[in-house]
């Protein structure tokens, strides 16, 4: 411990402690989780498994229940992107080019859904549904992730569209593009980061939404998250661990194949007023 | 010369954003091959002159006539205007190739054509070489000359410039306005320049539209606009100028339009003297307190200093209405 800190030097030394507790605190339980999902003997206390193997896997592989939880799951993330995008993308452009009146209300109502307690918002709307009909559905589930995920879809965008010059617009028009032809070759194009990162925020949050599922969606519709519940109360811990690694792929895919549109600013566009 | 045949105009045209605010009862004509320069200080309703030829304002009432035909009520991708901007004209995420070609496609030329005719442009902005690059890659400069280049590839009826240098650095600026001149003579262009740059105004115009606050003062070539300005406020923007009174009697005297002459019992006394390169600037202060600037050529400069007493007299004096 001396040598490393006269090593480092002061200030390099608490840097470097506080990283370590950092990297202990995110990837330990992480770690943790992993290592019990390849668990083969495994009783409570130890803190690793005495043997290893894929036992657990095969036994949550084998359970035609949860591998269909896995597709609902997929299936309804992309179907909510998708559906946000359509709703949520020319919402941001008008923001973001046209003033209108009440336009930094509309913005801001964006934040409402996220300002309230969620748990109180999904009952509301289970009140709703049940009138509608959309109790236990899917389109019902796909209704309450995007109520999530809209302020993402709304503002980053917009902030995406906001860095499009008006000029390069208007040049797209003096040579003899519609107005569409515009907004699908020039605009989208140039706002692209951002509305890549808005997506997978949309993605990723539509993969782990639990709270909203497990209300609206059950007893018709399980995800994995709304089944994690279930596993984790009538399961061994090791099987719980493989469901969460399972449920953790797709975000860890996404993260890498699109690490450089995630930069700190193309959030931070999305959040200027 | 043959009278030449009017290519552009503009008659009644009004756009009012708010009371203050807009242009009134605009009337312009353009010929063939000229190129007018709308000039004025920011606000005076210049651009907006500019954007409501391109189709990017709708105007409140007024014809604008192009090649015979009416153009006021085309969106701007149906009219044969060409217009570049101050800045971002082009769209980064495509190369410089596909910036020129995007509204060739749209006008579905063919592919061996396209490569032609972009080549042809390129090389008439002396920018050869550079259709695989992205606009990221090349200096103000030379985006401009890309932009130029794109709005000059769909073979505009008319060219429509909004200060189209006046982000790039003075030296550049300088090659530039000559480059335009070349590209204008060369292609055989009808050109309407707006900017708020008088000496650049001065440097490439055929003619020269003064505006000031949404309306036109005065309309002529550069010398008219210089020798003979119409109004106090085009005496004022254009050049350097000195405004007396004397007797009653306004006037306004350029400063290389006076003389001096050292006397003992001159009424006049040199206050600064500053070499402005190729000639010399003096600071004259007048019996009532007035100050006259000076301009005359260094080898006359020499025979004064500070503080000597002279006499000025006014070679010529120009008058106008106030």
């Amino acid at each position: 411990m001396k040598r490393l800190y006269y090593g480092l030097g002061n200030k390099k030394f608490f840097e470097w402690i506080f990283f370590a507790v950092f990297v202990l605190f995110f990837y330990g339980p992480l770690m943790n989780m992993v290592v019990l999902s390849f668990a083969g003997q495994y009783e409570y206390p130890d803190v690793v498994p005495r043997t290893y193997g894929l036992k657990w896997w095969e036994y949550i592989l084998s359970k035609s229940q949860m591998v269909d939880t896995i597709f609902t799951s997929l299936v309804l993330a992309v179907v909510v992107t998708l559906v946000s995008l359509m709703i949520c993308l020319p919402a941001a452009y008008a923001i973001a080019r046209y003033k209108f009146r009440g336009r930094s209300l509309v913005r801001l109502s964006f934040l409402l859904t996220n300002a309230f307690p969620k748990m109180g918002i999904y009952t509301a709307m289970a009140v709703i549904f049940y009138k509608l009909n959309l109790m236990g559905t899917f389109v019902g589930v796909v209704l309450v992730h995007i109520v999530n995920t809209m302020m993402f879809m709304v503002w980053i965008p917009s902030g995406a569209f906001r860095t499009v010059h008006i000029q390069q617009e208007e040049s797209a028009r003096d040579a003899g593009a519609s107005p569409l032809r515009v907004f699908f070759k020039i605009t989208l194009p140039m706002a692209w980061p951002g509305i890549v990162v808005a997506s997978l925020y949309t993605f990723l949050g539509s993969m782990e939404e639990a709270q909203g599922s497990l209300l609206i969606g059950l007893p018709n519709v399980h995800t994995m998250p709304s089944e994690l519940y279930g596993i984790i109360m009538s399961f061994p811990e090791t099987a719980g661990s493989v469901f969460a690694v399972i449920l953790l792929i797709p975000s860890v895919i996404l993260l890498l194949v699109f690490r450089k549109y995630l930069s700190a600013e193309a959030l931070s566009n999305g959040l200027k007023m | 010369m043959m009278e030449a045949k009017e290519k552009l105009v503009i008659s009644g045209l009004t756009k009012k954003f708010s009371k203050n605010e807009g242009v009134e009862n605009i009337n312009i004509s353009v010929k063939e091959r000229e190129l007018l320069t709308l000039l004025g200080p920011s606000g005076c309703g210049k651009t907006t002159i500019l954007r409501a030829i391109g189709g990017f304002n709708k105007i409140d009432s007024g014809k604008i006539i192009l090649d015979g035909k009416e153009i006021q009520d085309m969106p701007p991708e149906d009219r044969p205007t060409g217009m570049v901007f101050q800045s971002y004209n082009l769209w980064p995420h495509m190369t410089v190739y596909e910036n020129m070609a995007f509204g060739l496609q749209i006008r579905k030329h063919t592919k061996s054509q396209m490569k032609e005719e972009i080549n042809e442009m390129l090389k008439l902005v002396r920018m050869e070489g550079t259709e695989k690059k992205y606009p990221g890659q090349l200096s103000g400069g030379q985006q401009q000359r890309i932009a130029i280049a794109r709005a000059l590839v769909l073979k505009p009826s008319l060219l429509l410039l909004d200060e189209p240098f006046s982000a790039l650095d003075a030296k550049i600026r300088g090659q530039m306005r000559e480059e335009l001149k070349r590209i204008q003579r060369e292609a055989g262009l009808t050109v309407i320049f707006v900017t708020h740059d008088q000496e650049e105004a001065m440097a490439i115009s055929d003619r020269i539209a003064v505006m000031r606050r949404g309306f036109m003062d005065q309309i002529g070539s550069p010398e008219e606009i210089y020798d003979d300005p119409k109004t106090r406020f085009v005496a004022e923007f254009i050049g350097e100028m000195n405004f007396l009174d004397e007797g009653g009697e306004e006037f306004a005297v350029r400063p290389e339009d006076i003389s001096m002459e050292k006397r003992e019992d001159g009424d006049c006394r040199i206050l600064e003297l500053m070499s402005l390169g190729h000639y010399t600037q003096a600071i004259v202060e007048m019996p009532k307190g007035r100050e006259l600037k000076v301009f005359m050529e260094k080898d006359i400069a020499r025979g004064f200093d500070t503080g000597d007493r002279v006499r000025c007299t006014y070679n010529r004096k120009q008058a106008f209405a106030a």
